[in-house]
């Protein structure tokens, strides 16, 4: 099947979804209402409460949720074939998806821009909001090690990116340097670090470095300490800026290389109801979470954006709007990534390592714009590193605060910064070094998507709370729920547990066992509590726990 | 109908900027922003130190700045026993 087909299939869920279900729901069911107030105008603090331009916001919600998860899901996902993807992607996100994103700012918009911490207090039970932590510290612990991994294993095994990732760093603390220090004008500065980053990636084509595993992942390790202890701008935010340019090149040459290039879908639509990772449910629900639904977008719609949303009738297209944008990207790796490789033989061969995937997927689509294969397939090399990087420096940053939050009262050592990345880093190291990344990445798909699950329960108890139709979330809520307690029980006792005892990387097994039991009691003790409390929203018996005005305060 | 399409085709480029605006410079924006407040909570803890409990260090110059800093009171006040938790950070 030709290529441009499956466009059309993006296409109907994007106006079916985006113009049809979603303008309904937030009309019938949530009430968006032009004329009320939005925290950002109640509490205007110029800098946290802040009305925003609705573009404004569009472009900074897609920039917050977009990494290299939607595009490493489907491309671990296409050993089901390309057609369960596309189906679990377009149905996923015109169900769930959207709605999820959409909701959590709705939610916190209505709960004068509440986080999660302080509306799961207040919605479902007040030990909820540690329960929710904790759970937050593992999810991000799977994220650091599926993403360490992709770094590692992609740039250990591409001679062409090492050069061109070190430069990119170097260039990050030249930006900082430039923009906040040197008060040079940033237009200047984006063009100096444009020409740099795209010429070090030439230059890496040519410069090739051979780094082994370890080493990689030492260097991960010491830049993941370095942006969590310095100052936000002096790395972070200088090097997702310079590095943003890479990856929407990538992305519009991409498209550009699909739309002239047209190919045929080389890999099989279906191949098996189960493969080696597992049944095709749960697991291939688990392996791709973004593009389709993801509970991390639920942490970023209920903070920042919701805090800046000036007007309630620009939630959907801000919070919607990035996730049929970042559908958009998941769809583009899977059509790259299908039309890329010979036959499923081949496929299998370099899918565990999903930088290569996409190397050969997105720089064979990038060669029909008229780029030369080894510039393209170093670009495409570099954009996925870039991604998951990107997540690699944040994620560290947050486990720093959320120990010092968890046990900083007991172990007063852990609000250490250092102390408390330090931990975060061996134990990532030790799950990347000793754990199977398949089964980890699948592990990853599950947190996030339980955290998907967990925003759909608040969703659901503030609807049921206004007593309002409540069944739109509800029922992906328990899709989510079930799917992803089903998948992570599976991955601990039917894949992890019985590799360990077959003596396959016991260690590392038994840990991700151990990380995915833990995640399941807390997603089991929060829907305990959950469904304690949407029986008593339902019966109107009460609106918020004791204390929960002190939360919300 | 010529001036329709320029309206609107200046509207669609006001989006896209805005768009790109929101992508590459927001960030940026909202850190300046941040730093900026937080030096700002400091000299409002001098100048209005006092009313917590911290006596003037100078008295003087906080008396002086004083009527600058009073009408941003109110929002100052929330911003110091607001409670922020994790998920606060998230969003920074």
């Amino acid at each position: 099947m030709n290529s441009i087909w499956v466009l059309l299939w993006w296409a109907a869920i994007l106006v079916l979804g985006y113009w049809v279900y979603s303008r309904h729901v937030a009309k019938k069911i949530f009430e968006v209402d032009g004329g009320r107030a939005t925290p950002a105008k109640m509490y205007m603090d110029g800098v946290d409460f802040m009305p925003a331009n609705k573009n404004v916001l569009f472009g900074f919600q897609l920039n917050s949720i977009a990494g290299a998860a939607p595009i490493i899901g489907p491309i671990v996902a296409l050993q089901w074939g390309w057609a369960p993807a596309l189906l679990w992607l377009g149905l996923g996100v015109f169900f769930i998806g959207w709605l999820h994103d959409f909701s959590s700012a709705m939610v916190s918009i209505r709960n004068d821009g509440d986080t999660f911490g302080a509306l799961s207090y207040k919605l479902i039970s007040p030990r909820a909001r540690k329960i929710l932590l904790t759970f937050v510290y593992f999810y991000l612990l799977l994220i650091a090690t599926a993403f360490g991994h992709v770094i590692t294993s992609g740039v250990s095994k591409d001679a062409a990116l090492p050069f061109p990732m070190l430069i990119i760093i170097g260039v990050a603390f030249l930006v900082g340097h430039m923009i906040y220090k040197a008060r040079i004008n940033i237009l200047v500065t984006t063009v100096v670090a444009i020409a740099i980053i795209f010429a070090s990636i030439y230059l890496g084509t040519v410069w090739k470095i051979g780094l082994s595993y370890t080493t990689v992942l030492v260097c991960v390790l010491i830049f993941g300490y370095f942006s969590s202890i310095l100052p936000v701008w002096r790395f972070i935010q200088p090097y997702n800026y310079a590095s943003v340019y890479v990856v929407y090149f990538g992305i519009i040459a991409g498209i550009l290389g699909i739309l002239i290039g047209a190919k045929p879908m080389t890999l099989p639509a279906f191949t098996s109801w189960s493969i080696g990772m597992g049944p095709l449910w749960p697991i291939l629900f688990l392996t791709i979470a973004c593009g389709s639904i993801s509970g991390w977008h639920s942490l970023v719609s209920s903070t920042a954006t919701s805090r800046q949303l000036e007007n309630e009738l620009d939630v959907r297209p801000v919070t919607g709007g990035a996730m049929f944008a970042e559908f958009t990207i998941s769809i583009i790796a899977v059509i790259v990534c299908a039309t890329a490789f010979a036959d499923k033989a081949a496929y299998l061969k370099a899918v565990g390592n999903p930088t290569g995937i996409f190397t050969a997927g997105l720089g064979g689509a990038i060669t029909s714009i008229g780029l030369p294969m080894s510039y393209a397939q170093a670009l495409a090399g570099s954009m996925i590193i870039i991604l998951a990087l990107t997540i690699v420096n944040l994620v560290f940053r947050f486990m720093k605060v959320a120990s010092a939050e968890l046990l900083g009262d007991a172990v007063p050592i852990a609000k250490n910064p250092h102390i408390a990345t330090l931990v975060a880093l061996v134990i990532t190291f030790i799950l990347v070094k000793t754990g199977t990344w398949l089964y980890v990445w699948v592990l990853f798909g599950g947190a996030n998507q339980l955290m998907a699950a967990l925003a759909l329960l608040i969703t659901t108890l503030f609807l049921a709370q206004k007593a309002k139709n409540y069944k739109v979330a509800i029922y992906p809520m328990y899709f989510m729920y079930i799917t992803t307690v089903c998948g992570l029980f599976y991955m601990a006792f039917f894949k992890l547990i019985p590799a360990a005892l077959k003596g396959q990387k016991v260690f590392g097994n038994v840990f991700a066992a151990a990380v995915a039991v833990l995640l399941i009691v807390c997603a089991l003790i929060l829907a305990y509590d959950g469904w304690k409390a949407f029986r008593k929203h339902r019966a109107g018996v009460v609106a918020a726990p004791l204390g929960a005005e002190k939360a919300a305060a | 109908m010529l001036s329709d399409f320029l309206k609107g085709l200046r509207d669609f480029l006001k989006g896209l900027r805005d768009f790109f605006k929101g992508l590459l410079f927001y960030n940026i924006g909202q850190h300046f922003y941040e730093q900026r407040r937080s030096l700002e909570n400091v000299i409002m803890l001098a100048v209005l130190g006092p009313m917590i409990g911290v006596p003037h260090i100078f008295r003087y110059y906080c008396l002086r700045l004083l009527p600058y800093y009073v009408r941003g009171f109110h929002s100052w006040k929330k911003r110091m026993v607001k409670e922020r938790d994790f998920f606060d950070q998230v969003g920074e």
